[in-house]
């Protein structure tokens, strides 16, 4: 039994109270402080700014190929500097945790300091006399301190500064947070803890997604600067160049740190998801992590290293070599046949002749046509067409499968776009517009209803109150009639309650009104009808009710009449 | 992962531009993370078998140490697998045992948990989830391994010494109330011959060594058969106590089956329960056997079955009495006795069995219910509580 196992076997790691205990059993035992230590201080903010050192490398290489006179190597240590500075500046602030006034001031320093080192830095490469030169210059004209070089030097450098904060930021929001961990009740954070979103756990998942755009967008980047370092322009644009060979150092170490990057940030989402849920690491998991990784980018290269880069036989042309070769076996397979058959058949002939067939010369095989001539010009080595096969079937095969699970991922999204769904689409989109912008001018006009109605209620000049009977439906002419008695009603001080039913409040108005008892009625159950019904109204309904309206409307003024005479009465006694 | 198929994309298009042949390379090694990564998991967790090592029967209070084997038996590593073992929540809290750990080829990994068997019952283990993924965040992939391991609980055993049940064989006429039987094949001694005495049973040597007859004493044997009727119809339980009353008749069958087997006597079990092995069956009957391969078979249906409501009790001794043999002793364990079980234990004392009657959760007050059943001659317990079986002691 090796150490691993009798680890593993011993009963420290069974029971109830070694369930709870192993997590920080194992957190201590795979992880020590002075690793830990090296990791956060030393060995990520070296990685993501040699990543990032490594593609100003190849800015500086193609600036340089423009204008040999530009600091490359000025810009490239810069580069490295400004990202140590942006990961360390990020970490102390968080540390710190200062008030936005301090954390402002900092900031400020900071940036005056790299700006002034983009400014000065090249005339390390000029020299004094140019720095003089150009003192004068400034000091008689502000704006040539700001020229174009300082601009783009700048915002280059404020990109790659940006790109460490990410970056360093992400890559520490993939450690377990105390906060996350499961706390007991009797715990102070524990009820801090249950009110946080998602309990205080932290979204791994898009941190990890992040710190993978990052490194697949900067190598794009990356890839097409050092094409364009390798390749001259023009050439690229006739498409006339030769292929170029040899490993690009910068390159190959960006990728490199950018794939023990990535598995390192998915080991920490592992092990910080681990840890949350108390779940023991037993063994050396993340020293064999580092191992298999390293043997399998290391396997891989040179798997990679073994297959063929280039091709000397084009595609279309080792596939016609290929068919030709096909078809040559074929008519060879043919005319084999044919000189067996024709041999037993000569066999059998001779059978039914006499003695003097026996004279007959042997039957002479019929020549099969010559092989495909090779390629192009002149004849191809054999392994130059098999090199080229293997370079186009990988190549294609490769583009294949990309192709097919690049589509995989969003078939749902490409049935969507299919002709006759697509027209659905585009209706339904249509639809969605009109309805938008139904929704919105209905909006509008009940906002300007809204605004104006205050207005009216004080009895402001200039209201306009037209209202057309002739173009309102027989629904909303009953509406109308009976808001209308409710205004009035509520002027002479018995209006409706919200609280009120309509049924309840016809309690009230023919109390008030018992000249025309019947009448309110009608007009109530015209009301009723009308706004809680589905059916259709006719005309004839909105005609009782308007009916019933104007009787209403006429004991409403008799009754202001009357309350008005009264008031003078009074008055005068 | 779409990420990756797109800068594969974009990396052919630029290796194509540019025409470098590094970055050919390069477009290798990233299809080969992408390509390999899923024939890798693939591959290795299809080969990952997982064995349960347990001793699957333990009696209440035992704690049951499981090994868990992890084997690799795949050529690929794998860099982590994460191992989550459910376990019934009655054995152990929380209910899995989970563990990370990381598989070199052929290597074994041995994880060890303990189950606590608090409570009688049949529990399967598993299933086992295996979950693994890459190294680079790609894919992950789980798989669910389920084998059928179960563990027995047998239900407590309280050893009886002094159970005084009735029993009537159709040997014999001794004149008293409890009939006395020797058993042949029990010596306890000699004594001196007396008359009456059969002549088959004087000991020859003895008599040849002392020059006086001498006759053979055998140990006496009360009963030679009995039969445990058990009442599981959760219905006929009051449903407050329906688990403690039913698991306390479970523990009184088998501590009465374990005594009457530790005299070496058959005992026999009915019980109109449920059998997780035998679903479909109203009832459950052992017929009546001795020793102890009987005896584990009768507790290991006892450590099984479970409450149920198809079919009433009284129905149960009705049918499973006419398969007994005459003389026996029928010992029935129940809830309550209602009228249809009086009935069903009267019939019983007509056909010549003896009946001892013990309620675990009657209704009425135990003196009533004890009357009644002194009234047909039946001998009637209370059991409340597991301590009560001490008065058998």
């Amino acid at each position: 039994m090796s150490g691993d196992e009798a680890m593993m076997a011993e009963p420290a790691t069974t029971g109830v109270l070694a369930q709870d205990q192993a997590p920080k059993a194992a957190q201590t035992r795979s992880v020590p402080g002075w690793e830990r230590t090296a990791v956060d201080e030393a060995i990520r903010p070296l990685a993501v700014s040699g990543m990032l050192t490594c593609i100003a490398v190849s800015i500086a290489q193609f600036v340089n190929a423009i204008s040999s006179e530009w600091p490359g190597t000025f810009f490239v240590l810069l580069v490295l500097a400004v990202s140590l500075e942006s990961i360390h500046s990020r970490r102390l602030l968080s540390r710190l945790n200062l008030y936005p006034r301090d954390r402002f001031r900092y900031r400020f320093v900071e940036w005056v300091v790299i700006l002034l080192v983009v400014r000065f830095g090249p005339y390390l490469k000029y020299g004094s006399e140019r720095l003089w030169a150009d003192i004068a210059v400034w000091s008689v004209n502000v704006g040539a301190f700001f020229d174009i070089g300082f601009i783009v030097n700048s915002l280059l450098i404020v990109v790659f500064w940006a790109l460490a904060n990410t970056l360093s930021q992400a890559l520490d929001e993939l450690e377990a947070s105390p906060m996350e961990r499961r706390l007991p009740v009797t715990d102070p954070n524990h009820y801090l803890r249950s009110t946080m979103p998602r309990h205080g756990r932290i979204n791994r998942q898009a941190s990890l997604s992040r710190i993978t755009g990052v490194f697949l967008g900067g190598g794009v980047a990356l890839l097409v600067i050092a094409g364009l370092v390798q390749v001259d322009v023009r050439d690229l644009v006739t498409l006339q160049h030769l292929r170029s060979s040899g490993i690009i150092l910068n390159v190959l170490v960006y990728f490199l740190i950018g794939f023990l990057l990535i598995s390192h940030a998915r080991f920490s989402i592992l092990k910080a998801n681990w840890t949350i849920q108390g779940i023991p690491m037993l063994g050396h998991v993340a020293q064999r992590w580092l191992a298999l990784v390293m043997i399998f980018l290391l396997g891989l290269g040179i798997i990679s290293t073994l297959l063929p880069v280039g091709y000397s036989v084009g595609i279309l042309e080792t596939v016609s070599t290929i068919i030709q070769w096909i078809i040559y076996a074929l008519v060879q397979f043919v005319f084999l046949i044919l000189f067996i058959v024709s041999s037993l058949l000569g066999l059998l002939m001779s059978l039914f002749r006499g003695p003097e067939a026996a004279f007959t010369p042997p039957m002479q095989r019929a020549e099969p046509p010559p092989p495909p001539s090779s390629v192009s010009a002149g004849p191809a080595p054999w392994w130059q067409l098999v090199r080229s096969l293997i370079f186009w079937t990988v190549l294609v095969g490769i583009i294949g499968y990309s192709l097919y699970h690049f589509m995989g991922y969003r078939w749902a999204f490409l049935q969507r776009l299919a002709p006759g769904v697509l027209l659905g689409w585009l209706r339904r989109i249509w639809r969605g517009l009109r309805r938008g912008t139904g929704r919105l001018a209905t909006r509008i006009r009940q906002e300007i209803a809204r605004r104006l109605t205050p207005r009216q209620a004080e009895g402001a000049p200039g209201r306009l109150r037209f209202l057309s009977l002739h173009r309102l439906s027989p629904r909303d002419k009953v509406l109308y009639f009976y808001v209308s008695v409710l205004r009035r009603s509520a002027k002479q001080g018995f209006g409706r309650p919200k609280s009120r039913t309509p049924l309840e409040y016809e309690e009230t108005l023919r109390r008030e009104l018992p000249e025309a008892l019947e009448q309110v009625h009608e007009l109530t159950d015209a009301f009723i009808e009308a706004r809680y019904s589905a059916h259709e109204l006719d005309s004839s309904d909105s005609t009782i009710a308007q009916r019933a309206w104007r009787s209403v409307k006429r004991a409403l003024s008799g009754r202001r009449r009357r309350a008005a005479r009264a008031r003078s009465d009074a008055v005068v006694e | 992962m779409s990420h990756f198929l797109g800068f594969i994309l974009v990396l052919f298009i630029v290796a194509a531009l540019f025409r470098v042949d590094f970055f050919f390379y390069l477009l290798y090694i990233f299809f080969g993370i992408f390509f390999l990564t899923k024939l890798w998991l693939d591959r290795a967790i299809q080969h990952v078998m997982v064995r349960r090592e347990y001793v699957d029967r333990a009696f209440p209070g035992e704690r049951v140490p499981v090994t868990l084997h992890v084997r690799n038996g795949s050529l690929l590593p794998l860099p982590w697998l994460r191992v989550h073992e459910s376990v019934p929540i009655q054995l152990k809290s929380p209910s899995f045992h989970r563990s990370i750990l990381s598989l070199l080829p052929h290597e074994e990994v041995r994880l060890s948990y303990e189950l606590d068997c608090r409570r009688r019952g049949y529990y399967t283990l598993g299933p086992v989830l295996l979950e693994s993924g890459d190294l680079f965040g790609l894919r992950d992939q789980d798989r669910r391994l389920e084998n059928g391991d179960a563990l027995l609980v047998y239900p407590r055993i309280i050893a009886l010494r002094d159970l005084g049940l009735p029993a009537q064989t159709p040997f014999g006429d001794v004149p008293t109330k409890q009939r006395i039987f020797e058993d042949p094949t029990r010596l306890m001694g000699i004594r001196e011959y007396q008359s009456g005495d059969s002549l088959r049973h004087i000991h020859w040597k003895a008599t040849a060594t002392t020059g006086a007859l001498q006759v053979k004493r055998f140990e006496p044997a009360i009963s030679i058969e009995s039969h445990i009727f058990l009442n599981l119809n959760r219905d006929e339980y009051t449903p407050s106590r329906v688990h403690s009353a039913s698991e306390l008749a479970i523990v009184t069958a088998a501590s009465i089956a374990h005594h009457l087997i530790e005299k070496r006597q058959a005992v026999g079990l009915s019980c109109n329960g449920l059998d997780p092995f035998s679903a479909d069956l109203l009832s459950v009957t052992l017929p009546c056997g001795k020793g102890r391969a009987h005896l584990m078979g009768l507790l290991d249906l006892l450590a099984r079955v479970q409450l149920d409501a198809r079919m009433p009790f009284a129905e149960l001794v009705g049918q499973a009495s006419l398969h007994l043999n005459w003389g026996g002793t029928a010992v029935v364990i129940t809830a309550d006795a209602d009228d249809a079980l009086f009935d069903s234990m009267i019939l019983m004392k007509r056909l010549g069995f003896h009946v001892a009657l013990i309620v675990t959760d009657p209704r009425m007050p135990f003196a009533q219910v004890e009357r009644r059943a002194s009234e047909v001659g039946v001998l009637a317990h209370q059991v409340w509580q597991e301590q009560d079986l001490d008065v058998w002691r």
